[in-house]
C-alpha cells in the first residue's frame, strides 16, 4: 500500500524530529533537515510527490529528490564524475541531486510503498558520510554503480 | 557469585576508529618482496664477511637479527622511498677485552673490502656499528660484539670507538648487552588477540594488501641464524602494532627543525617499556594511547626525581638501553613534550570521529601525508562492512550509531554498546548507490 504524504510526513517527525516540513501541497511536501555524520552538520532537502494512480511512472521519475545544496562547488570539480548523482541537463540551473539507490536494480530497493524516513534519509546519511571521505581520498567507498550509457536512466 | 564481566563489544565508530589507525599500521609493513631482500642481503653480507682474505675470516661465530627486525616491530621509515632498516649482529671470536676501535675497523675493512669491490661504495663506520646502504635507501647495520661466556645465552659486549673530533675527545669503551636476550623476552611476553587478529585479517583484505607472506624459504648456514619469518600481519600482537605506530611518529617528531641533531628516543628503549604498560587495550588506538601514558608516566618520575630516564635490558640487566638517551634533561623533556602531544591527538580522535578531513590532518601530523589518506579509506571501508553486516545504522542527528534490538520489556538496547540510546537504531536497508553521467 502507498503511504500518503500524511504518513510519510508523520514518520519523518517520529524519527527524524530536527526535520521540517517547509513547503506542503496536496501530495507533495518539501522537508528540511540537518544531518551530521561526523561533526560537519548539513542542511539537506528532500522533495517529494505521491505519484497519482493513473500515473504510470517508474521509480526513477517517482523517487524523491534528495539536494544538499551547500555541497554543489564540490560537485563542479572534475574529479566529482565518481559521485553518485543525478545532473540536470546543461541548461537546467537546479543543482545535482542524490543518487541513493539503483532504480533498476532487482529486487527493488526503493518504491514507492516505502516511507522515506526508513529508506531516503539513512541513505543520504550514509551518502553524506562516503562524501566526507571522497573529499579526503578522492575515492568512493560506498559501493554502488554508476550506469552503462545506453541504461542512463 | 561473581560473574565474569564482558567488556561491551566495540561500537561501529570505534571500530572505524580503530580501522584508521589499522590501515595506517597496514601501510607501514614491509611487503613480503622486501622482507624476502632484506633476507637475501643479510646472508649475502654475513658470507661476504667471512669470506677468504677478509679480516674476519674464520672469526665470525654466529650472526643474527636484532633490533625491530627481531621483535617484529620494523617499519618503512620513508613510505614513499619504501626503505627501513636492518639491525644485524655478528659474533666475533675475539676477547671481550678487545680494543673496541680495532674491532669495529676490522669490521670496516671486511666489509669494505678493496676499491672495487661489492660494498666499497656503501659501507660507513660507526661508532657501535657498519652501515651498508643500498642503492633503495635500505640500511643495515652490522654490530660487532664479544660473547660473555660468564653471562646467560648470548649475553655479550658491545665496542663502541669514536674518533676524536673538533670540540670532542675520542670515545672508546665497551657495553654489556644482550639482544637475542631481549628479542627473546619481548616475543614471549607480548599477547596476541585474536578478536583483534579477525579486524586486521577484514580490514587487510578490504584494502587488498598483498597477501602476507608464509613459510619464506631461509637460506641460513650453520652460523646465520635465520630472519624471523614475516608473520602474517594479522598474528602481529596489537601491542607490536601500536609500538611501530609510536616509532612513525618519533621519526616524524625528529624531522622538525626544534629537534634537528637531536638523538631519538631508541627504538629498543620503546619496546621495553611497551612490555610495562598493563591493559591489553581493546583497540589499536586504545593500546597506543595506553603506550603513551605509560611513557609518559616513566619521564614524568624520572623528571621528578631530577635524573635522567633509565631502561635496562629485562633479560639481561647491566645492559643498559638508555646509555646515549636521553643525554640530558632538556631531551627528555623534548621528547615528554611529543609525547603529550600525541596523548592530546589520541584523545581528540577518541572523544568524537572527527570529519575526515580533519581525521586526515591529525594523521598527517602524527604520522605522515604519506599515510594519512589511507587512514580515511581504512575508516570508510569499516563503515560500509559494518552497514553491510546490520551493525550501524544512524542517528537522528545522522551520526553513525550501533544498531539497536527490541527487549522483551520494550526497551531497546544496543546491539554493539551496552548504554541504551535514546532512539532505536535500525540498520540500513540494503542499497546500491547510482547516478547518471554528467555530460556538460
Amino acid at each position: 500500500m502507498i503511504p500518503d504524504i500524511e504518513r510519510q510526513i508523520a514518520a519523518m517527525r517520529r524519527d527524524w524530529p530536527a526535520w521540517e516540513v517547509v513547503t506542503r501541497v496536496g501530495e507533495c511536501a518539501t522537508w528540511r533537515g540537518p544531518l551530521c555524520p561526523t561533526t560537519i552538520t548539513y542542511e539537506v532537502e528532500i522533495r517529494y510527490r505521491i505519484p497519482l494512480a493513473i500515473e504510470n511512472g517508474t521509480v526513477y521519475t517517482t523517487q524523491p529528490r534528495v539536494t544538499v545544496e551547500a555541497l554543489a562547488p564540490h560537485f563542479l570539480s572534475p574529479v566529482a564524475i565518481e559521485l553518485h548523482l543525478y545532473w540536470p541537463a546543461r541548461e537546467d540551473s537546479s543543482p545535482p541531486t542524490l543518487c541513493l539507490f539503483d532504480p533498476h536494480a532487482h529486487p527493488v530497493q526503493w518504491s514507492v510503498e516505502d516511507l522515506l524516513a526508513e529508506t531516503t534519509l539513512p541513505w543520504t546519511c550514509e551518502w553524506l558520510l562516503y562524501f566526507e571521505g571522497w573529499l579526503v581520498t578522492r575515492s568512493w567507498e560506498g559501493g554502488g554503480r554508476h550506469p552503462t550509457p545506453s541504461r542512463a536512466a | 557469585m561473581n560473574a565474569a564481566v564482558r567488556p561491551p563489544p566495540l561500537s561501529p565508530t570505534e571500530l572505524a576508529l580503530e580501522a584508521a589507525f589499522l590501515a595506517v599500521s597496514l601501510r607501514l609493513q614491509l611487503t613480503p618482496t622486501q622482507h624476502r631482500l632484506c633476507e637475501e642481503r643479510y646472508h649475502s653480507l654475513a658470507a661476504y664477511v667471512e669470506r677468504e682474505g677478509s679480516p674476519l675470516a674464520n672469526r665470525v661465530l654466529e650472526v643474527y637479527p636484532s633490533g625491530s627486525f627481531a621483535i617484529l616491530a620494523v617499519i618503512l621509515g620513508s613510505v614513499l622511498r619504501e626503505s627501513h632498516d636492518f639491525d644485524v649482529v655478528l659474533e666475533i671470536d675475539i676477547g671481550t677485552n678487545a680494543d673496541p676501535a680495532s674491532v669495529i675497523d676490522a669490521l670496516y675493512q671486511a666489509i669494505r673490502g678493496e676499491r672495487g669491490s661489492r660494498y666499497y661504495d656503501m659501507t660507513r663506520r660507526n661508532s657501535r656499528c657498519v652501515t651498508v646502504t643500498y642503492h633503495d635507501g635500505v640500511t643495515l647495520d652490522l654490530m660487532p660484539v664479544a660473547r660473555n661466556h660468564d653471562s646467560p645465552p648470548r649475553a655479550a659486549v658491545l665496542f663502541h670507538h669514536r674518533p676524536a673530533e673538533p670540540g670532542r675527545g675520542e670515545e672508546r669503551y665497551r657495553k654489556p648487552v644482550n639482544p637475542w636476550g631481549f628479542a627473546t623476552f619481548f616475543n614471549d611476553q607480548v599477547p596476541t588477540d585474536l578478536a583483534f587478529a579477525a579486524r586486521v585479517r577484514r580490514l587487510r583484505e578490504a584494502l587488498s594488501t598483498r597477501p602476507p607472506p608464509s613459510g619464506l624459504p631461509s637460506t641460513d648456514k650453520a652460523e646465520t641464524q635465520p630472519v624471523p619469518p614475516a608473520v602474517p600481519l594479522e598474528e602481529k600482537p596489537p601491542r607490536v602494532m601500536a609500538l611501530q605506530l609510536m616509532k612513525r611518529y618519533r621519526d616524524k617528531r625528529h624531522r622538525r627543525d626544534d629537534h634537528r641533531g637531536m638523538r631519538k628516543p631508541p627504538s629498543v628503549v620503546l619496546a621495553s617499556l611497551a612490555l610495562d604498560v598493563g591493559g591489553p587495550g581493546r583497540t589499536l588506538d586504545e593500546e597506543l594511547l595506553l603506550l603513551t601514558r605509560h611513557l609518559l608516566r616513566k619521564l614524568r618520575t624520572a623528571i621528578g626525581a631530577g635524573r635522567l630516564h633509565e631502561v635496562r635490558n629485562p633479560s639481561h640487566p647491566p645492559d643498559v638501553f638508555t646509555d646515549r638517551w636521553p643525554a640530558s634533561d632538556g631531551a627528555q623533556r623534548l621528547w615528554l613534550q611529543d609525547l603529550l602531544h600525541m596523548e592530546a591527538r589520541l584523545v581528540e580522535l577518541r572523544r568524537e570521529l572527527p570529519f575526515p578531513m580533519r581525521l586526515q590532518a591529525i594523521f598527517a601530523e602524527l604520522f605522515g601525508e604519506s599515510v594519512a589518506s589511507i587512514a580515511v579509506k581504512g575508516q570508510m571501508l569499516e563503515h560500509r562492512r559494518a552497514r553491510a553486516s546490520g551493525e550501524s545504522g544512524f542517528e537522528a542527528s545522522g551520526r553513525v550509531a550501533a544498531v539497536t534490538v527490541g527487549t522483551a520489556a520494550g526497551a531497546t538496547v544496543s546491539r554493539a554498546t551496552a548504554a541504551p540510546p535514546s532512539r532505536t537504531v535500525d540498520s540500513v536497508r540494503a542499497h546500491d548507490f547510482y547516478g547518471n553521467v554528467r555530460t556538460w
